[in-house]
């Protein structure tokens, strides 16, 4: 990697308007929503137009400096951390719903565009935008194409992979390809599923069209209260078991109740140690029928408390518990740290019972919210940043859960991303063979490995030193390319 | 019992190109070198894993696609994208190499959507593991997905996680003689609302849908729509292309539902996305889409950029190198 000089920083001035280098404004850019891993960008730079991202990245390309793209800055992983010697890209001008066809049901929207923006350009006519990360009002398209973004509503309506027909993506070089199209599929390799969640390593996503639905007729949201942990986990499994696919299923504990109660109010009873929020779509007659399983099911689990919401207000009031739980939580300690390991449903509850073993013994308590339906664990863990040895024990803390979903047959990241936060864990979940092919498609696309370097995939020497992978000298595969 | 340490062995071993098979029903798809040394999967079957509260199930590859079908149907599961059955011999990592998805794939999502995780032997002989069993995993970039539909040109199969879903309570056939205009706006509304659709397809002046979902759900709809209860058969039928056997080339547009009918095609299906034309005079052109042809004598996949191309090769060379998987499959200059 080669320093960015002044002829290269002069022609980047050239090429965009908003070119970004005194200290304090450089400052505002950071971190992304991992708080706790900062760097300062070299440069931030704010492009208008797509021609404008080709000709920086081609630049970038040429002079061989490090490119991090970034939306909102949302993310929970690091994924957009900058880098101290490279370009920030940052693709907030690209806020346009360029197209709606409502025939098609279809979107194309710029990627800086929120993810609930969508939604509200279409919800007029009947139609919504179905992945729904808990960030949606500010996180970017652009940005959930990159993590492949999950939310309450993927146990039904799938993933960003799931709902996104076409993208439009810059190269490490400068080129644009578009991948996907208007059918249901396109010949040769599925590279529209490989660049989702791909972290901004392989290219940058410029445009996307995606999938709209029609929104569900009838909607009612559950909730049940129970007094042992262990029987909202089993009742989790017993509503899937059921045949019922609920739209979300999500649970919280003791600890996330009563925060989420003392802020916002929603009614929870703060007596209960869990509590599921389910919610089901459908038809008028056919939604009834989906309460009335799913209530059977809840009273048989043991809920002490169940309640059903089916007017909007109502819903809302439920939901807002779940919501804001994690602000909820915010307040009643200095810093939390969010983890995201996804485990068998089957697992939940034995791997709740050692989260809270782990607990004591890293002395640090832990809220859980999570998408139970999925599996999809949301561990908080409370401490405080000024405390350098809390700080380390948090992170010790973390690593154990995400080597305990490894054990359950789990992984480390259902939908934030491995960014710069999760990579040694990286080296627990896969070993040197596969690590090996993530580099070698890294270098498929971007053999200068400009693009966001040192993110997602640990090096092989990197997992040496973490201690968790065996390197067998002479056999690291591509011993052309840097590894950052 | 075929194992995946003599897969392992066969492809360490290989020192000439291997063309990899399941039951050997998808020949027409692709260019198939019948002169290549040949490596059987069928004998690397059976399931590995299956939790029906959890909804996935891990499969080996060479496991007949009805054979897990059945296994599914008897926790009242099925796979949602519907994987076509090209002959008994059919093996669930063909349909999965091949990533063909049957009628549902408007409607329930493509055989991609479904594959969770892989278990693959590369170039090395080395074995694997990609994706996982549970719904949620973006640690790493997605080659599971990446090998469905590859053609067994990045990698050998061994076994796939798929996520199941629960069969509808009640499916309903139907079919409706009108004129193709009527029958694209019938089946658009069904799709612009919440509706139970979950199968369609237009030939010879008759449009037929599938209705699946809550008891009480199919039939208000089939009061709505009317015309003739049709046997379930019918959508297994099609997607297995039968009523095309013995043509010598099978044309397939994928297109969007809304693009111009532009051919007398013998079928149009997925809610008019995909379109069919039975050994036509000339070789079909579209404005929007792109053909496949299926055929044992001039086989082609849809055209890509060389950009596109470039990133194929790139791969290829990555999980490939030495080129020994189905090399050529794809396309010359591909993979």
């Amino acid at each position: 990697m080669l320093h960015m000089t002044p002829e290269f920083l002069r022609a980047l001035k050239r090429i965009a308007s908003e070119v970004i280098l005194e200290p304090e404004r450089l400052a505002v850019y950071e971190a992304d929503g991992l708080t706790a891993k900062k760097q300062r960008p070299g440069v931030v730079v704010i492009p208008e137009t797509t021609g404008q991202v080709q000709r920086i990245t081609a630049l970038c390309h040429e002079h061989q400096v490090p490119l991090v793209a970034r939306g909102a800055g949302t993310g929970l992983s690091g994924g957009a951390m900058p880098h101290h010697e490279g370009v920030l890209l940052v693709m907030a001008k690209f806020n346009q719903v360029l197209a709606v066809n409502e025939r098609a049901l279809t979107a194309v929207v710029q990627p800086g565009v929120t993810n609930l923006a969508i939604t509200h350009a279409v919800e007029d006519i009947g139609l919504y935008y179905a992945p729904d990360p808990s960030s949606q009002i500010a996180c970017t398209i652009g940005g959930n194409v990159a993590e492949n973004s999950g939310g309450v509503h993927c146990l039904k309506y799938g993933l960003t992979v799931h709902n996104v027909k076409e993208i439009k993506v810059v190269l490490p070089d400068g080129e644009l390809v578009t991948i996907g199209g208007p059918g249901f599929d396109t010949p040769g390799y599925d590279l529209l599923a490989l660049m989702h969640g791909s972290e901004g390593m392989l290219g940058i996503v410029v445009e996307v069209t995606v999938q709209l639905l029609p929104q569900p007729p009838e909607v009612a949201v559950l909730m049940a209260a129970f007094s042992e942990v262990d029987q909202a986990a089993n009742c989790v499994a017993d509503i899937i078991a059921s045949g019922v696919l609920p739209a979300g299923l999500e649970m919280m504990d003791k600890l996330a109740i009563e925060a989420a109660e003392a802020f916002i109010g929603a009614g929870y009873p703060t007596d209960a140690q869990a509590l599921l929020l389910c919610e089901l779509d459908g038809t008028s007659t056919g939604l009834q029928i989906l309460i009335e399983k799913v209530l059977g099911v809840m009273r048989g689990s043991g809920a002490i408390d169940v309640q059903v919401a089916t007017d909007a207000e109502q819903r809302a009031k439920l939901w807002q518990g779940r919501k804001a739980a994690f602000p909820a939580v915010g307040r009643i300690a200095p810093d939390y740290y969010c983890m995201d390991g996804t485990i068998p449903r089957r697992e939940l509850s034995s791997v709740l019972s050692s989260i809270s073993s782990l607990s004591n013994k890293y002395s640090l308590a832990v809220a859980n919210v999570f998408h139970a339906g999925d599996g999809n664990l949301h561990p908080l863990i409370l401490y405080d940043a000024n405390d350098n040895d809390q700080l380390e024990r948090a992170e010790a803390f973390g690593s154990a859960i995400l080597q305990l979903c490894i054990d359950k047959g789990g992984t480390i990241t259902g939908e934030h991303g491995v960014g710069v936060e999760k990579i040694n864990e990286m080296c627990i979940q896969f070993d040197s063979l596969e690590l090996e092919i993530f580099h070698g498609i890294k270098a498929a696309f971007d053999p200068v490995g400009i693009l966001n370097p040192g993110k997602a995939v640990p090096t092989l020497s990197r997992c040496a030193e973490f201690g968790a992978m065996h390197v067998h000298v002479g056999e690291e595969k591509f011993p052309e390319l840097d590894r950052f | 019992m075929l194992e995946v340490k003599d897969i392992s062995a066969r492809v360490a071993a290989a020192t000439s190109p291997l063309r990899i098979v399941g039951g050997d029903t998808k020949r027409r798809y692709g260019h198939v070198d019948e002169s290549l040394e040949l490596l059987e999967m069928a004998g690397h079957a059976g399931i590995l894993d299956y939790h029906p509260a959890e909804l996935v199930v891990r499969v080996r590859a060479g496991t007949p696609v009805t054979e897990l079908v059945d296994t599914l149907a008897k926790e009242n599961q099925v796979l949602a994208f519907e994987p076509p059955v090209h002959g008994e011999a059919s093996t669930i990592g063909g349909v999965i190499s091949a990533g063909l998805s049957g009628s549902r794939r408007p409607y329930a999502g493509a055989a991609r959507d479904h594959v969770l995780g892989a278990g693959v032997v590369l170039f090395d002989g080395e074995y694997r593991e990609f994706g996982g069993q549970v719904m949620k995993n973006v640690a790493g970039y997605d080659v599971s997905r990446l090998i469905c539909g590859a053609y067994g040109t990045l990698g050998v199969v061994a076994d796939v996680s798929l996520k199941v879903l629960p069969a509808p309570e009640r499916e309903v056939s139907l079919a409706l003689e009108m004129p193709l205009i009527e029958a694209q706006s019938l089946v658009e509304s069904l799709t612009r609302r919440v509706s139970p659709l979950s199968a369609s397809a237009y030939a010879a002046g008759v449009l037929s849908l599938r209705l699946s979902g809550l008891e009480s759900d199919v039939a208000d709809e089939q009061l709505a729509i009317g015309g003739e209860i049709i046997d379930d058969v019918y959508w297994r039928q099609l997607d297995s292309l039968a009523s095309f056997q013995g043509a010598s080339q099978i044309w397939r547009l994928s297109t969007h539902a809304l693009a111009p009918v532009e051919h007398d095609y013998d079928r149009m299906d997925w809610g008019f996305a995909q379109r069919w034309l039975v050994d036509p005079a000339t070789a079909p052109t579209s404005s929007q889409g792109h053909w496949t042809c299926i055929s044992n004598t001039s086989p082609s996949f849809g055209s890509m950029s060389l950009l596109e191309q470039k990133l194929h090769r790139n791969l290829k060379q990555v999980f490939d190198p030495n080129g020994i998987f189905n090399p050529g499959r794809l396309g010359e200059g591909v993979a």
